[in-house]
């Protein structure tokens, strides 16, 4: 039954990757605000499904974020919600 | 010549002169295995995402430096040496690096931001909107 509500759940409309559609919008370890957006509560990466990027684009974001998480800029879990 | 971006997190209770001190040491540490430094940045003290060694903070310092590839062993092995580095990172930014590109950079970067101070001045009424000029001298930049 619960698989059956989620299948017949729709979604309206089809995402576009965020970095195709804005040029200006880079992809950089550094640049941990930006790459919060593209992480969960927890810290987990948001999987691509979900935040519709496109393949390239995900492939250097998760890179950007582990990058991050190395150097203590984004965490590698979150237990509580911060700031 | 490789182009590199080092990270390093310094420890929270030294003071900005001791953290100047100490940049500038690693930048005599690259000069001295033939590196060039095109430039530093000092990002403060911040929160750290996580506890290193029990500490919540951390002062941040960039340093963007091209060189040698085999200069970033002896960098390295004496930020481990230091106590006084919580944490670093070198990144390759370009695996090929001709330092004659800088200037190009260089000017790029004014042209850049001559656009985007200029469209106050001649801007006609009812022309786009920022983001769009945003846009646009992106484009020309590149």
């Amino acid at each position: 039954m619960i698989q059956q509500k989620r299948k017949k759940r729709v979604f309206p409309r089809r995402k576009v990757c965020r970095f195709c559609a804005d040029n200006s919008l880079t992809i950089d370890y550094k640049d941990s605000k930006t790459l919060k957006h593209f992480t969960s509560e927890r810290g987990k990466i948001i999987p691509r499904r979900i935040s519709g990027n496109c393949a390239k684009h995900q492939r250097e974001l998760t890179a950007a974020i582990k990058r991050a998480r190395q150097i203590a800029l984004l965490p590698y879990l979150a237990t509580s919600i911060q700031h | 010549m490789r182009r590199y971006e080092l990270i390093f997190i310094v420890q929270p209770d030294l003071n900005e002169e001791e953290v100047k001190a100490l940049t500038e040491r690693y930048l005599q540490i690259i000069t001295a295995q033939k590196g060039s430094i095109i430039k530093t940045e000092d990002w403060g003290k911040r929160r750290l995402a996580y506890d290193i060694n029990k500490q919540s903070k951390g002062n941040y310092v960039l340093v963007d430096f091209y060189g040698p590839g085999s200069m970033i062993r002896e960098i390295e092995r004496n930020l481990k040496i230091d106590d006084n580095i919580l944490k670093f990172l070198t990144v390759k930014t370009k695996e090929s690096f001709n330092p004659e590109s800088l200037e190009e950079e260089r000017k790029k970067e004014e042209l850049l931001q001559e656009v985007q101070i200029a469209p106050d001045d001649s801007e006609p009424a009812g022309t786009p909107h920022l983001p769009d000029e945003g846009k646009d001298s992106e484009k020309e930049g590149e």
